[in-house]
């Protein structure tokens, strides 16, 4: 027997021995049933709380830009665009606006076999919506609302779509062949056994396989590389980026891991009563044209991962006086910075942003900090100043809306009042020309 | 499976389980608790023969949650192992289990539950894997890490205390 083996066999008999020393069982504590009804509301209410996503497309005509991006000293106004809004009864409505005007319902759409909608996102150039529900997967005309497609979950998909409010359940490949819905896969465990449905737009239909990322929590951000490529912030164990290589059936044919300094903290889930860890990474975000993606912690670190290399070529602090990276965490990337959405450190409100910062992503110098108070949001697909934001109710208030800021200028649009948007929470605001 | 009959059948090795991952018998039957809690819900719908599996990983994260949200696993990680000097008799077996579980709590968490999964649950790499979350390579890397950590950990301990031990070690 060699000294590993005898340290085994030591090692079973040291546990044994421990574990006999452990007293009778006690028995369930009582009321457990009341906790494991208590846990479910708990997580049901979380849930309708964040079925909402509201996609705006912008037209991106704005007036009072002037050539080369910036905002005109005239106060600033939208130009009509058009508002897509996932309600809480899984409706998805459309509607068209204009600034200062009232909005119009263009069309409203429910999926055809019943249950509801969950989450929606668009194809790069916006002409079509991509919206997924329990059963599967539907492609929308975003001009008309009617149906293009529609496509079912494999066998593998359990409960179809992993919820979350988070990040986006869904995520487009950057040439939008390939749609990536996060899927929990038959008989898993409802956290941590996730898995990531590959949606072919050519030829309508799922690919056969989901690659399976287990061990990564729904919150994730999921960050599509190309078509058959995707980057995983995965934080359950702190402090992770998978990349993962899809084959051509849809599983996982490669995968690399970059384990980041755990340096910071880890975020826990401030409205729950059992918060989960979720580790010190809070949000990420790709940028193509650099190779790079960029992982922000609550504290306001970035790491600058290099994706050719699959390395950390940097980590850099944050100059954020008083404010921390709100959580969920809001990254985004607005033309050639980078947008995050802040808190004050001593806030104990509800998980919105308060504040929004400009980053400089080369030399990292935070440009400017606006107060916003979102829930949400998000910048215009075809790039552009205004981000849309899901505007949040203040204390005591109702309803939710959409407006625009210039995160710069701290210049805000109403675009949809808060009365449009009965019972919303939280959601991603998108942006896209109107059709 | 009912919650009741789930918990008489599986709450004595998911307790040691949990007192193995935390080094702390009273979080251990918390947790145990609190992993049945989590589960419940789930019960009616699973195969009686995945639940055991089931209940077992939620053992692993309640544990994980719990070690790193309290900082335990820092702390852990810094438990002394108690001074021997050269003069000191060999240690008794009874000793020598409470240095090696010392030593086994103060390796990281993954690489404690994977030798403990491994080893005293007699699981495989893949249910391993499984349990944590985690793949197969993942689970054969921390086994054998923690393996060699432990057994570096103890020769040198034993090395301290004379070479009648050093021999006993290896």
């Amino acid at each position: 027997m060699n000294d590993l083996e005898e340290m085994r066999a030591e090692l079973r008999r040291t546990l044994e021995r421990k574990g006999d020393e452990l007293g009778p069982l006690p028995p369930l504590r009582p009321g457990l049933d009341r906790e494991v009804r208590r846990r479910e509301l708990r997580r049901s209410t979380a849930a309708v709380g964040w079925t909402v996503l509201v996609l705006v497309a912008l037209g991106l005509v704005v007036r009072g830009l002037v050539p080369g991006g910036t905002v005109g000293p005239a106060a600033p106004t939208i130009a009509p665009q058009r508002v897509y809004v996932l309600e809480v009864a899984g409706d998805l409505r459309a509607f068209d606006v204009s600034a200062g005007g009232q909005p119009t319902q263009v069309w409203r759409a429910r999926p055809g076999g019943g249950g509801w909608y969950e989450d929606v996102v668009a194809s790069p150039d916006g002409s079509r919506l991509f919206a997924v529900g329990a059963g599967g997967l539907t492609v929308l005309d975003a001009a008309s609302g009617a149906v293009q497609a529609e496509a079912t979950f494999g066998e593998w998909a359990w409960r179809g779509v992993m919820l979350t409010g988070l990040n986006p359940t869904m995520a487009v490949s950057p040439d939008g062949s390939r749609v990536f819905v996060r899927v929990l896969p038959a008989g898993g465990e409802v956290v941590l056994d996730e898995a990531i449905a590959t949606f072919d737009v050519g030829s309508g239909r799922f690919l056969p396989e989901a690659a399976s990322v287990t061990g990564c929590l729904p919150g994730d951000p999921v960050l599509p590389l190309g078509p058959s490529s995707l980057a995983l912030v995965c934080t359950s164990d702190g402090n992770e980026i998978r990349f993962l290589e899809l084959s051509p059936t849809g599983g996982v044919s490669s995968e690399e891991r970059l384990e980041l300094p755990s340096s910071t903290a880890g975020v826990e889930i401030p409205h729950l009563a059992e918060p989960l860890d979720l580790g010190p990474v809070a949000g990420a975000v790709s940028w193509p044209e650099r190779g790079e993606i960029l992982a922000v912690t609550r504290e306001g670190e970035v790491f600058v991962v290099d994706v050719a290399t699959r390395t950390l070529e940097a980590r850099v602090r944050l100059d954020l006086p008083g404010f921390r990276v709100a959580w969920p965490a809001r990254v985004a990337r607005v033309g050639e910075e980078l947008v995050l959405g802040l808190q004050p450190v001593d806030f104990t409100g509800a998980d919105r942003a308060t504040h929004l910062a400009v980053v400089d992503p080369s030399s990292f110098e935070v440009r400017a900090i606006s107060p916003a108070d979102a829930w949400a949001f998000a910048p215009g697909i075809g790039g552009g100043p205004w981000l849309f934001l899901l505007d949040a109710p203040r204390e005591g208030g109702l309803g939710v809306g959409v407006a625009a800021l210039d995160p710069m200028s701290g210049d805000r649009v109403e675009v949809l009042p808060r009365t449009s948007l009965g019972g919303t929470k939280l959601g991603i605001v998108l942006a896209g020309p109107r059709p | 499976m009912s919650l009741e009959e789930a918990y008489d059948r599986y709450a004595p090795s998911l307790r040691r389980l949990a007192f193995f991952l935390t080094g702390n018998r009273e979080a251990a039957d918390d947790l145990v608790q609190d992993a049945f809690v989590r589960v419940a819900p789930h019960l009616p719908a699973l195969d009686p023969v995945a639940v055991g599996a089931y209940l077992r990983r939620a053992v692993v994260n309640v544990a994980r949650t719990y070690l790193r949200r309290r900082g335990l696993e820092r702390r852990l990680a810094s438990v002394s192992l108690r001074d021997r000097n050269p003069g000191d008799t060999a240690p008794s077996d009874a000793e020598r289990a409470q240095d090696l579980w010392t030593c086994l709590l103060r390796l990281p968490m993954r690489q404690r539950a994977a030798l403990v999964l491994r080893y005293y649950e007699d699981l495989s790499e893949a249910e391993a894997a499984r349990a944590m979350g985690c793949s197969r390579r993942a689970v054969n890397s921390l086994v054998s890490r923690g393996l060699k950590r432990l057994r570096g950990e103890m020769t040198q301990r034993v090395s301290r205390s004379g070479p009648d031990h050093a021999v006993r070690g290896g």
